[in-house]
C-alpha cells in the first residue's frame, strides 16, 4: 500500500423514498443526514405541481377542485407543494375538523404525489375572532406532508426542503415573522452548491388583488434573501409579476418580458396562486375599491393575472426554471347548483370577467415563464459520466 | 459493486467504502456477476450511512441514478460528487429470465468498472 492512500465512500441509494413518502408522515430522523432527491446540480429535472387554496369544502367550487386535482396528477409531478387553505368549512368556530375533509385531502393531494410539501393558510388554523369559519383541520393536514429536511427553525410549520435542484423555504404567514435569521444562511448554502431558491407562504406580500402596503416589511425581507421565485397563495387568482429588486428607497426596479423569459440576477419573481378551487372574488380595482387598489407602480410590475382554476408546473433542471400555468375550465352547466364566483348572486360581481367565459372545457395552457441560470459554478467536481 | 471493483482495483491508492440508508445484505445477483469477473464480494457487508459516518472521507460519491429517487448525503465538508448508474434491481424488475436479470448487472457492473478505473485522478 502506498504511503498516501484516498479514502471514499459510495453512497448508494435505496428504495425507502417510495416507501416512507406514501405513509402518513415522512420520517424526520435527518440527524447527519440530508435526504435529498440531488445533492448538487445535474442533469435531472424535476416537475413540482404547485396549486393553492384548493378548499375542500362547501365554501369552495367542488367543479373546480375536482377539476383541477385530476389535471395535476395527470402532469405526473414529483412533488407537490400546496399554498395552504385545503378546507373551507360553513360553521363558525368548529369543535373539531371533520374526518371528511381529511379523507378527501388523503385522496386527492396526498396519495398521487411521493413528495408533498404544505403550507398553512388561514382557513387550515384554528378558528379565530378575526377568522371565524377556519376550519382548524391543520394539525390533521400538517402530518400528511413530507417534511422539512431541516425542521430547526424557530417556530412550527416553517422550514427547508431540498427538491432537485431546489431549494423550498416555507414560511409561516400567521403571524408572520421575519424569517432572515433562520433562512439566509440555508439560502447561501444553497448558493454555493448552485441551487434555485423558492420560497412559499400561503399570504402574499405583493398582490393587485386586494393590496396592502407590505413594501417596507415583508417585501422588503423577501427580496433582500434574493430568492428566484417567491409563492403565494390567499387571494384567488392568478398574479405573476416581473422580477424585481427594492432599492435603497424600496423603489422597485423590474425588468420586464413580454416573452415571460428572464435570466437569474434580474430580481425575485412573485407569483400568486390560489385557484386551487376557491371562489373568485373580483381584483379590488374592478370593484373600484380604492383603499385596497394596487398602486401604479405595483401594476407596472405586474406580468399577467387572470381569475381562473388553475396550477402551475414547475421543471426545475439546473440552468433553466420553466414554469407552465395551467388554466382549468370546468364545463358551463346552468344547472349546476355551483357557481365559480364569490358572491355570485349580486348582478356586479357576474359582470366581472372570469378567463374561462367562453372558453371550452378543459386543461390548457394559460402562460409560460422561465429564469434562465446566467452563471454557474464550474463543473470540475463533476466528472462525465462512463461512456456506456 | 463499486467497493468491489475499487478494492480489486486500486486497492494501493484507494480506501473504499459503500453504505446506504439502509441495510439489505448483499444483493446475489451483484455476487454472482462480480465473481464472473473474478471479484469476491462476498466479504464485504452491506452497512448503513450511520456506522461509517465519523470516518474522514475524502470523497463521497453518491451512485443512485435515479432523480425520483434520494440520495444520502453528507451534511459535513467531504466533497460529494455524483455518478448515476442505473439501479441494477431496477432493470431487472421486469426480467423475464434469470439471464436477462443477470445481463442488466453485467452491464451495470461493466460500467462500474470503467469509473472507477478512472479514479481517483477523475476527483481531483
Amino acid at each position: 500500500m502506498k504511503w498516501f492512500t484516498v479514502k471514499i465512500i459510495f453512497l448508494l441509494t435505496v428504495a425507502l423514498f417510495v416507501n416512507y413518502s406514501l405513509s402518513e408522515s415522512a420520517p424526520h430522523k435527518t440527524s447527519e443526514i440530508n435526504k435529498v432527491m440531488a445533492s448538487f446540480p445535474q442533469e435531472t429535472v424535476t416537475r413540482i405541481t404547485i396549486v393553492g387554496d384548493t378548499g375542500t369544502g362547501e365554501r369552495a367550487y367542488p367543479p373546480g377542485f375536482s377539476a383541477v386535482q385530476k389535471a395535476m396528477r395527470e402532469t405526473m409531478p414529483d412533488a407537490l407543494l400546496h399554498l395552504g387553505d385545503f378546507v373551507y368549512q360553513p360553521e363558525i368556530f368548529p369543535d373539531s375538523c371533520p374526518d371528511r375533509y381529511i379523507d378527501e385531502i388523503k385522496k386527492t393531494l396526498v396519495e398521487p404525489y411521493p413528495l408533498r410539501l404544505f403550507v398553512a393558510g388561514d382557513n387550515d388554523l384554528p378558528a379565530h375572532k378575526f377568522k371565524p369559519t377556519a376550519s382548524g383541520c391543520w394539525n390533521k393536514i400538517d402530518p400528511l406532508d413530507s417534511g422539512f429536511d431541516n425542521p430547526k427553525t424557530p417556530r412550527a410549520f416553517e422550514g427547508t426542503r431540498l427538491v432537485g435542484n431546489a431549494l423550498i423555504g416555507v414560511i409561516l404567514s400567521f403571524p408572520w415573522q421575519d424569517p432572515t435569521q433562520w433562512l439566509q444562511p440555508r439560502i447561501l448554502e444553497a448558493r454555493e452548491k448552485g441551487l434555485w431558491v423558492i420560497l412559499a407562504f400561503h399570504e402574499p406580500v405583493i398582490t393587485t388583488a386586494w393590496y396592502l402596503n407590505k413594501r417596507d416589511t415583508l417585501l422588503k425581507q423577501l427580496n433582500a434573501l434574493e430568492p428566484d421565485l417567491v409563492l403565494a397563495g390567499h387571494q384567488h387568482s392568478y398574479e405573476r409579476f416581473h422580477p424585481l429588486i427594492l432599492d435603497e428607497d424600496n423603489a422597485f426596479k423590474i425588468t420586464k418580458s413580454e416573452t415571460g423569459k428572464y435570466q437569474s440576477g434580474d430580481g425575485t419573481m412573485h407569483i400568486v396562486s390560489g385557484g386551487g378551487g376557491a371562489t373568485f372574488k373580483p381584483f379590488a380595482d374592478l370593484q373600484k375599491n380604492e383603499k385596497h387598489t394596487a398602486p401604479k407602480e405595483v401594476f407596472d410590475a405586474l406580468a399577467k393575472r387572470a381569475l381562473m382554476n388553475h396550477f402551475i408546473t414547475l421543471d426545475i433542471s439546473r440552468d433553466i426554471l420553466k414554469g407552465t400555468v395551467w388554466r382549468v375550465c370546468v364545463k358551463d352547466d346552468p344547472d349546476d347548483k355551483w357557481n365559480p364566483r364569490w358572491k355570485s348572486r349580486k348582478d356586479f360581481w357576474n359582470s366581472i370577467p372570469l378567463e374561462c367565459v367562453g372558453k371550452p372545457e378543459g386543461v390548457g395552457i394559460y402562460e409560460e415563464f422561465a429564469i434562465k441560470a446566467k452563471i454557474r459554478k464550474p463543473d470540475s467536481l463533476t466528472p462525465e459520466p462512463p461512456p456506456l | 459493486m463499486a467497493e468491489g471493483w475499487a478494492r480489486h482495483l486500486k486497492s494501493d491508492s484507494i480506501q473504499a467504502f459503500s453504505a446506504g440508508l439502509e441495510a439489505h445484505g448483499l444483493n446475489p445477483n451483484a455476487v454472482k456477476v462480480m465473481e464472473e469477473s473474478g471479484v469476491d464480494i462476498t466479504s464485504q457487508k452491506s452497512q448503513k450511512v450511520e456506522e461509517v459516518e465519523t470516518i474522514p472521507f475524502d470523497f463521497v460519491i453518491t451512485v443512485c441514478g435515479h432523480a425520483d429517487e434520494y440520495c444520502p448525503v453528507f451534511s459535513c465538508s467531504t466533497t460529494v460528487v455524483h455518478i448515476g448508474f442505473d439501479d441494477p434491481p431496477k432493470l431487472a424488475e421486469n426480467a423475464k429470465t434469470e439471464e436477462e436479470a443477470l445481463n442488466h448487472y453485467r452491464k451495470v457492473r461493466d460500467e462500474i468498472r470503467t469509473f472507477v478505473e478512472t479514479l481517483p485522478e477523475v476527483l481531483w
